[in-house]
């Protein structure tokens, strides 16, 4: 609880950027511009949290909290000076029973903050990958001295070539008080699990009747596999938050075509390679696939258009620079993907291999603690298949997916280095687990939303 | 689609949605219950077997790290990653034997006495769990 202080820094960090960025005419809630405030504070916190270890050699606490105050404090003049006030649009106040709404939504949120803190302990040093992975990366960052990029130099075993903003994050949190990094990291994981339910609801009600957008946020929230990995304390949960976020900003910035909106959804898309190196897919698949909507539809308009596509790419390249560089002169090549699959013996590359990458994926979805949840996605999408190519956002983020879907078997069918089976057990639950709240917040999306080119 | 068979399919999706809800927070409850049993139970840190190989690793940046056991991606590499993790910011090296200093973990003192001799070291710390830190002579 005592590195709440960190936490808080960081939110108003982000808070600031957001506002900053968005300017005076805010085309967000403000509870989504909380929920969106706390991921992009982390991130940046990690970022900073690199680039100081980077250039200064080493952890410094009093070096990274001077940073993080000066930052605070150029953020919060550029706000005062610049944008004095600004006004957030009101949500639609015709609910018949408003006060009602609002003591139920509290009393759900309550229940499931409560849930989550408490399921949040069944590993106290967090699942296998968290503490063999992330806390151990962590510890080199912190306790390593000059040496803390020994944290690549660790045996492929551990992953040395994954990215590295979970153990920053911890790192800077840590900084502060340093007190209990075991503790940072459970408190960071359960932090990323109530805040993605929670962007799930302030995303969804900007689009479809909130009472709605609630009922879609507690079957994502209250979900056992969902509470499961993400208090696992392992990335995962970070790439599920910045995908759901990346989604809605992609979402929001087609809607009112405002390219500052363009450069945050491009900021958040940038994050997701910090995360995992599958966000470095996901970020190509996502400019690949609005570049080409934004220029063949004919019904944009092309200027507006090329200024979104820049603000897109632009936002993104300030993000992942950090990645760049870590992939570029840090980290060793990862082993998990083979870019020259012809050099090796390929025993799963066969009709057998699909076989069993599909009837794993197939079960792992059935199975008991969110198969419901599975269930209800692959219902809206049976009764609303017509609507959610209809709509453009939807088909930019269904081309993603799909593209992201043949990515990972290309990655399963290309297995050299381990067994099949052992491999879709390590990773089938964690990557449904971060698509998730995507394509649940999709469901709901496509079938609740007015289509605003009335195409339905 | 028909917009009455619309309405009814959507309608349908809100009553599936409270049922999934009601009955994760069944699951959520029964959860909860069996964390609260847990947590009257001592909970270990992982590697807590080497943590006292710490000390004597106190600014040493790379120590080898030979295993009896079976050190695979595939088995999770045991003792290997417990290790690892209790003795960073220190990197482990995995079955190689050049290094200064060493950390072995044998089931029998037989194979330890054959692991130092094979690797022409001596043992600087051996703890209760049978974790040996050696040192090669020079």
């Amino acid at each position: 609880m005592i590195n709440l202080f960190a936490y808080m820094l960081s939110f108003a960090i982000g808070f600031l950027c957001i506002r900053l960025i968005l300017g005076k005419e805010t085309t967000i809630s403000l509870l989504l511009h909380i929920s969106l405030s706390i991921g992009l504070g982390l991130a940046i916190s990690g970022i900073i949290t690199f680039f100081f270890l980077l250039l200064y050699g080493q952890f410094s606490q009093i070096g990274l909290i001077m940073i993080h105050l000066l930052v605070l404090l150029l953020l919060f003049t550029l706000n005062f000076f610049y944008l004095p006030q600004n006004t957030y649009p009101r949500p639609e106040q015709n609910l018949k029973y408003e006060k009602a709404f609002k003591i139920t939504t509290l009393i759900a949120w309550i229940i499931v903050i409560t849930l989550i803190g408490i399921l949040s302990q069944q590993f106290p040093s967090g699942g296998w990958d968290a503490w063999g992975l992330y806390n151990m990366k962590a510890k080199f960052l912190i306790y390593g001295g000059r040496g803390w990029t020994n944290v690549t130099r660790l045996h492929w075993h551990t992953q040395p070539s994954y990215p590295l903003l979970l153990p920053l994050i911890n790192a800077w949190i840590f900084s502060v008080f340093q007190k209990s990094l075991t503790g940072v990291a459970a408190t960071t994981g359960a932090l990323f699990s109530i805040s993605c339910g929670f962007l799930f609801y302030a995303g969804l009600s900007m689009f479809i009747k909130r009472p709605l957008a609630l009922m879609a946020a507690l079957v994502l929230a209250t979900t056992p596999s969902y509470i499961f990995w993400s208090t696992t304390q392992y990335a995962d949960v970070l790439l599920a938050y910045y995908l759901l976020a990346s989604a809605i900003l992609l979402i929001l910035s087609m809607r009112t075509q405002k390219p500052r909106m363009a450069l945050l959804a491009g900021l958040f898309w940038g994050i997701m390679p910090l995360a995992k190196n599958e966000g470095i897919v996901l970020l190509i698949l996502l400019i690949i696939s609005t570049c080409a909507l934004l220029l063949t539809d004919k019904t944009y308009n092309q200027i507006q258009s090329k200024k979104l596509i820049k603000n897109l790419i632009l936002g993104a390249s300030l993000t992942v620079f950090m990645n760049l560089i870590f992939k570029i002169f840090l980290a060793p090549a990862t082993r998990e993907v083979l870019y020259n699959p012809f050099a090796y013996k390929l025993k799963y590359c066969n009709l057998q291999g699909f076989l069993i990458t599909v009837h794993f994926y197939f079960t792992t979805m059935i199975s008991l603690g969110w198969a419901l949840t599975w269930g209800i996605i692959a219902l809206i999408g049976m009764i609303n298949y017509k609507k959610w190519f209809l709509l453009k956002e939807s088909r930019i983020l269904t081309l993603v997916l799909a593209g992201f879907t043949l990515s990972v078997l290309y990655v399963y069918l290309m297995t050299a280095h381990f067994d099949l089976t052992w491999r879709l057990e390590c990773t089938a639950s964690r990557i449904l687990f971060y698509l998730l709240p995507t394509l649940l917040f999709l469901s709901f999306y496509t079938l609740w939303t007015r289509n605003p080119n009335n195409q339905s | 689609m028909h917009t009455s068979l619309s309405k009814y399919l959507q309608i349908f999706i809100i009553i599936f949605g409270l049922i999934i809800i009601s009955i994760n927070l069944v699951f959520g409850f029964f959860g909860v219950m069996a964390q609260q049993e847990r947590q009257k139970t001592d909970s270990l840190e992982p590697g807590f077997q080497y943590a006292d190989l710490k000390e004597g690793l106190q600014g040493v940046p790379i120590a080898g790290f030979l295993t009896g056991g079976n050190e695979t991606a595939e088995g999770n590499d045991g003792q290997f990653m417990l290790a690892q993790y209790v003795l960073a910011p220190t990197v482990l090296d995995l079955n190689n034997t050049t290094h200064r200093y060493t950390i072995l973990d044998c089931t029998t003192p037989q194979e330890a006495l054959g692991m130092l001799k094979i690797i022409n070291a001596k043992p600087v710390h051996v703890n209760a769990f049978g974790k040996i830190l050696a040192e090669k002579n020079l």
